[in-house]
């Protein structure tokens, strides 16, 4: 799996800690890789913010991107503890949508582009690993 | 039962990011001007000093005021903050509290083992490592300014070993270089050994690199020179500055966010684990006010028991203030400060000898420990770190420079789980 992808899956489930703790019991986590841009709905139907709860979710996944942190720290994301990293993971993804209603309950989606995804209208190249972590040019598999 | 999420709060980063530029560029100015003036602007003295600096090697405690007077190593923090301002700059990344915490960590470390020499092989083995692995050195800007921790073996290779010029000089760049390219992909797996409990992580991975050099030295009856310089009685010179560069701080925090009494009530109550950046969270003003008060709690501490005033005390103060954007607080620093000052009363140890001294002001990496699991256990983990400081210095030969962060790397991935455990059964049992 490439990075870009752990990298989306930790926010998911940082929202998913977030749904959770906030009282939702039914969460649907949906996500759709692309070549540019993966992205992630965040779907609990059971659940309603109040205006305050929701205007913190919005402050916290508004923040600026910072790949210097999230490059080193964002391992940190989305553990099974009770503490926030939801500002953190404002820096590893960008929040497209956040709403909450009686009627349809609580959606986030957030995505993430890709760091040297192809130019529009290119045909997409295939990602190169870096040299390290090649193997030899015509060398045989142990097994 | 709902348990809340709890937040961490979000302030105004944006806006505030001119004024946060404008005190990551005003701290080496500050330097500089103190260091010359110190010098008394004898400029022929400040640069026989530097070249002192630079060759001597610098293996733990290496006192940059024992080799070279009061002001040049003002002069060399000055410069090597400025650089790694620059070099922060010049990637272009949002400068907020870890960056604030990285150029305070540079300033405070080159009193004491880092150079004009020695910091930049190190970020050129990080450089190298983003190139192999073909991703932006933004993205590891910051590792590879608290990468220099590892500046030492640099120096060490080219100034300890023996090995005649030019090609001294040629292995210790080879060295640094190599170092810096072990640093980013090691320093982000051992951040899950203590789960972000260790402000400073990147001790924890120097330390691991470190180790690993030192033993090949040993295996070749080689290096480990340098150390043990260690200076006393410059308390009339140094106090007034720190007073002065901390109460500024304070000063500064209340006239750029006057109401900022919130935020700083919202810092005092966080638990500064990994990663709270508090200019992100809480803005500038009550990050600047936490900074000087954390800084002051420092230099109360040194003269409290009687500690010298030096280029590492004065190192680990700048380090502490500097932290005060980036996870410490007076309500999390002094739990862990009175572990270690107790447990040096009970054990073997003085409370202001060298390494004590440094355990209580470096040991507030700890100090998220203390935020997160309250006073006793933040106390515990000061009386440990001292325990353990004290004896992991052998492994890596002083080659690394952080220390307190292998120790606070080692103490806080054996407390976390078990005080974790502990709150989960609590929290279950609540229920």
């Amino acid at each position: 799996m490439d990075a870009e992808t752990v990298q989306l899956m930790r926010v998911a489930e940082e929202l998913l800690k977030y749904l959770y703790l906030e009282g939702a019991r039914e969460v649907e986590l949906r996500y759709e890789f692309g070549e540019a841009r993966s992205s992630c709905l965040a779907e609990a139907k059971d659940l309603v913010l109040d205006d305050e709860s929701l205007a913190e979710l919005r402050r916290a996944l508004k923040g600026p991107r910072q790949p210097e942190l999230s490059e080193y720290y964002g391992g940190l994301v989305g553990k099974r503890i009770d503490a926030s990293e939801l500002a953190l993971a404002s820096t590893m993804a960008e929040a497209e949508l956040i709403v909450s209603e009686p009627v349809g309950g609580t959606r986030i989606l957030v995505s993430r582009r890709r760091a040297a995804g192809p130019a529009r209208g290119q045909a997409p190249r295939t990602a190169r690993k870096p040299w390290f972590a090649r193997g030899k040019p015509g060398g045989r598999s142990k097994d | 039962m709902k348990t809340p999420y709890r937040f961490r709060a979000i302030g105004s980063l944006p806006e505030d990011s001119p004024l946060v530029d404008a005190v990551v560029l005003v701290l080496p100015l500050v330097l500089l001007a103190f260091g010359l003036a110190l010098a008394r602007f004898d400029l022929r003295e400040v640069a026989a000093g530097l070249g002192s600096i630079v060759r001597d090697p610098d293996i733990l405690i290496n006192d940059y005021v024992a080799r070279a007077g009061l002001g040049t190593p003002f002069v060399n923090a000055g410069l090597c903050s400025l650089a790694a301002v620059l070099i922060l700059k010049r990637s272009g990344v949002v400068i907020s509290g870890p960056a604030m915490a990285a150029v305070f960590t540079i300033a405070g470390f080159s009193l004491f083992g880092k150079n004009v020499y020695n910091i930049w092989p190190v970020m050129g083995g990080v450089w190298l490592y983003s190139r192999a692995s073909r991703r932006p050195f933004s993205e590891y800007v910051i590792v590879a300014l608290f990468g220099t921790a590892l500046a030492p073996l640099a120096s060490e290779v080219s100034f300890g070993l023996g090995i005649p010029q030019p090609y001294n000089c040629l292995a210790g760049v080879a060295a640094g270089l190599a170092s810096g390219f072990l640093i980013p992909p090691l320093a982000k797996h051992l951040l899950q050994f203590h789960q972000g409990y260790n402000l400073y992580n990147i001790g924890l991975t120097a330390g691991m690199v470190g180790t690993v050099a030192m033993s090949i030295f040993r295996a070749f009856k080689v290096g480990g020179s340098g150390g043990g310089a260690w200076s006393q009685g410059n308390l009339g010179v140094y106090l007034p500055f720190v007073l002065a560069l901390f109460g500024s701080l304070v000063a500064a925090g209340l006239a750029i966010g006057p109401r900022s009494r919130a935020g700083l009530r919202g810092i005092l109550r966080s638990t500064g684990r990994l990663v709270s950046d508090f200019p992100r969270s809480y803005g500038l003003g009550p990050s600047l006010v936490n900074m000087g008060l954390v800084g002051l709690i420092g230099a109360a501490y040194i003269l409290l028991v009687g500690g010298d005033w030096n280029g590492p005390t004065v190192g680990a103060l700048l380090t502490m203030c500097g932290f005060g954007a980036f996870g410490k607080h007076p309500r999390n620093v002094l739990p862990v400060m009175a572990g270690v000052g107790l447990a040096s009363l009970l054990t073997v140890y003085s409370p202001s000898a060298e390494v004590p001294l440094l355990a209580a002001l470096f040991g507030t990496c700890l100090a998220p420990v203390a935020g997160r699991y309250g006073i006793l256990a933040g106390m515990l983990a000061g009386a440990l770190h001292l325990i353990v400081v004290v004896n992991v210095g052998y492994l890596h030969g002083g080659l690394n420079l952080y220390n307190n962060g292998f120790s606070g790397g080692l103490v806080a991935g054996i407390l976390v789980p078990v005080f974790e455990a502990i709150a989960e059964r609590r929290s279950e049992r609540g229920r």
